[in-house]
């Protein structure tokens, strides 16, 4: 559809008014006052509507909703312009802010909000304006503006997602490890690719965030794992598997990797690769989880290791055989502080035993340094970009 | 004294090492030149350049250009000068000199060139560049390659909705991405700013089909994204492209229709 066409239709400005905090006050003074709040704020936007409707400077219909729990929405039947938005954005804030909003045991206390706010026709509305409230809380913004005209729903990924998980489609594409002594390959990283209905090859970085969101990973990441569990039965290669957060934590790719390792004698030939994040908040739980894996001879990595705050305490909780060292700090090993740190880590992990990956090694002379810090292994563009495994087979069988 | 030779020797090292095979004579000269660099550059760590005002920042660069093109002008003339004197008196020392010299003078030069080629608002190239150096005074391709055809169909909304300083920096953004990404990738591109919200970027070392499966996950990439505005806006970055193969002396207008006409 054009954007002419969008605009021809009826177009509407609808705000959403989120409690900010609202369980906390819950929690601290009692439903009861809480739902003593809701109700003077709903009093007050009410109160409001006079307010609004002299910044438009006309008579449209202003609709006024206590729409569910702590968010509140403002209808108003036109497309008003960003600067008058932000008008009504700025009432709203300063008249929350200004008042004092009475509970039963004590005096009164002050609130805070989150607004959105969207101009869309009407089916859209509500879903717009969700999403941008979602954002503006998530970055602990008051306000947040969607656009529609300048979004465009990617529902083809979507469908293209599933029918790769309807017809088994994911594949693994493998990317060398070289030991940096001998520039032998030693293992394979296994990367998720997918394909679309024309046979283009999708990389994860345009549909892991929207599988996500959409709660099918899961099911990408299964089909992935019972093939790379395959191979390795089929062709005895080293492989390495990134698993995230969710992925230790939900049962269903636990339990199909733990069976995988029962009935199978694969486990020497694995690797678990853990991305190191500080989303990793239950290390207890990982740990638990490694204990089993290792109980079948799986080696473990952490994945990325220096690209958010690195915890080394952490680390040293858990039974690691590898650390990925990040590709950032990897692309900029020739400036001297970043090299100091992977200097840093690489001397940490001598001590504890622990071997030292290099990614992105893209060329020659990245490969130069790395080897000069006396890193165990390399991955990266200097040795190959992720290859299917019938290319990977035939250079093997040409050796 | 010591710290300073460290550090030339690292920045030579650092040099040096991307090349399969280093001649002893490849390392001092790069060591001879470094030495030169670090001079330069002590000389001139207490000039202070003001990054915020982009404004002063262009008038400099007008400025530095202007006195680089004199300075360049008198070095010529007295190059020149020199030479006739070293061919009169068969001076080969100062003719070695003077071979030094113009080596100089055609960096500075290069130098020169790019800076007159560059849209400093993106940092590509602007269309100066592809009238010159990818195409021949008839308008026909110099070299073959792959052109990829770039829109930012968002840009003159953002100007007309919300404002210029968001449409700005969607395509700063947008350009940078795909240049980063393209890197990634180890594709070898030459970026030019067509026109306005449009961008010619033009490929040698790849394929047709494994160059549209990249830019194609780019753009899924790049959509996945949300930029935020300081006033709240949320903005989804997105762009059209096309893919055109062009051999060595085609004719640009009719690539550039069939380009259009893809997007």
């Amino acid at each position: 559809m054009s954007k002419a066409q969008i605009k021809q239709k009826k177009i509407y400005t609808f705000f959403l008014i989120d409690i900010l905090c609202m369980k906390e006050i819950n929690a601290s003074y009692g439903f009861k006052n809480g739902d003593l709040i809701i109700s003077q704020v709903f009093k007050l936007l009410n109160n409001l509507q006079t307010n609004i409707s002299n910044l438009l400077n006309s008579n449209f219909s202003i609709k006024i909703k206590h729409l569910y729990v702590d968010v509140f929405s403002i209808k108003i039947n036109t497309k008003l312009n960003i600067q008058v938005i932000h008008k009504i954005k700025d009432l709203i804030l300063f008249s929350i802010k200004e008042c004092k909003f009475k509970i039963k045991q004590s005096s009164n206390i002050s609130i805070d909000l989150t607004i959105s706010s969207t101009c869309t026709e009407k089916k859209n509305l509500r879903i717009y304006a969700e999403k941008a409230l979602n954002n503006a809380k998530l970055n602990n913004n008051d306000f947040a503006f969607y656009d529609s005209n300048l979004f465009e729903e990617n529902d083809n990924l979507i469908e293209c997602i599933e029918y790769n998980i309807k017809e088994n489609l994911v594949e693994a594409y493998f990317q060398k490890i070289v030991s940096c002594i001998s520039e032998k390959t030693i293992k394979y990283e296994a990367l998720m690719r997918l394909k679309d209905k024309n046979g283009k090859i999708l990389f994860p970085g345009s549909f892991i965030q929207k599988s996500k969101t959409y709660r099918l990973y899961p099911k990408l990441m299964s089909i992935l794992i019972i093939k790379v569990i395959n191979i390795i039965k089929e062709h005895k290669l080293n492989i390495s598997i990134n698993l995230d957060y969710s992925d230790l934590i939900n049962p269903n790719i636990k339990t199909l990797l733990l069976n995988s390792l029962k009935e199978n004698d694969i486990g020497k030939y694995l690797t678990i690769e853990i991305l190191e994040s500080e989303k990793i908040k239950e290390y207890e739980l990982i740990n638990s989880f490694i204990k089993e894996l290792k109980e079948y001879e799986v080696k473990i990595a952490i994945d990325d290791f220096g690209s958010g705050f690195s915890n080394y305490e952490n680390i040293l909780n858990l039974d690691i055989d590898y650390i990925k060292i990040d590709g950032s700090l990897i692309k900029k090993i020739h400036i001297e502080i970043y090299r100091n740190l992977i200097k840093s880590i690489v001397q940490f992990c001598k001590i504890h035993n622990i071997k030292v990956i290099a990614e992105f090694v893209s060329d020659i002379k990245i490969f130069r340094n790395v080897k000069s810090l006396e890193i165990d292994y390399a991955q990266g563009y200097y040795f190959n970009k992720a290859q299917e495994l019938k290319e990977i087979l035939g250079e093997n069988s040409e050796k | 004294m010591k710290n300073k030779l460290k550090q030339i020797t690292d920045l030579t090292i650092q040099e040096v090492l991307g090349n399969e095979i280093i001649l002893p004579s490849t390392y001092f000269k790069i060591f001879d030149k470094n030495i030169k660099k670090i001079d330069k550059n002590l000389k001139n760590e207490n000039v202070s350049i003001d990054n915020t005002n982009i404004i002063l920042e262009e008038f400099n660069s007008i400025n530095k250009y202007m006195d680089k093109t004199l300075d360049n002008i008198n070095k010529t003339s007295q190059i020149n000068n020199k030479a006739i004197e070293a061919i009169k008196n068969n001076d080969l020392n100062i003719l070695n000199k003077i071979t030094e010299e113009m080596k100089e003078l055609e960096n500075e030069l290069l130098l020169l060139k790019d800076s007159i080629y560059t849209d400093s608002f993106t940092n590509t190239y602007n269309r100066k560049y592809l009238f010159k150096e990818i195409l021949n005074s008839r308008q026909k391709t110099i070299n073959e390659g792959i052109f990829l055809f770039l829109e930012i169909p968002d840009y003159e909304y953002l100007i007309q909705e919300h404002n210029n300083i968001i449409a700005d920096n969607l395509l700063i953004f947008i350009i940078k991405f795909v240049k980063d990404k393209l890197e990634e990738e180890q594709i070898e591109y030459t970026c030019i700013r067509y026109y306005q919200n449009t961008f010619i970027i033009t490929i040698q070392n790849s394929k047709m089909l494994l160059l549209d499966n990249i830019i194609s996950n780019i753009n899924s990439s790049i959509k996945n994204s949300t930029l935020k505005s300081k006033s709240g806006i949320i903005l989804q970055p997105k762009f059209k492209y096309s893919l055109e193969e062009y051999k060595k002396n085609e004719n640009f207008l009719s690539i550039f229709e069939n380009l259009n006409n893809k997007l």
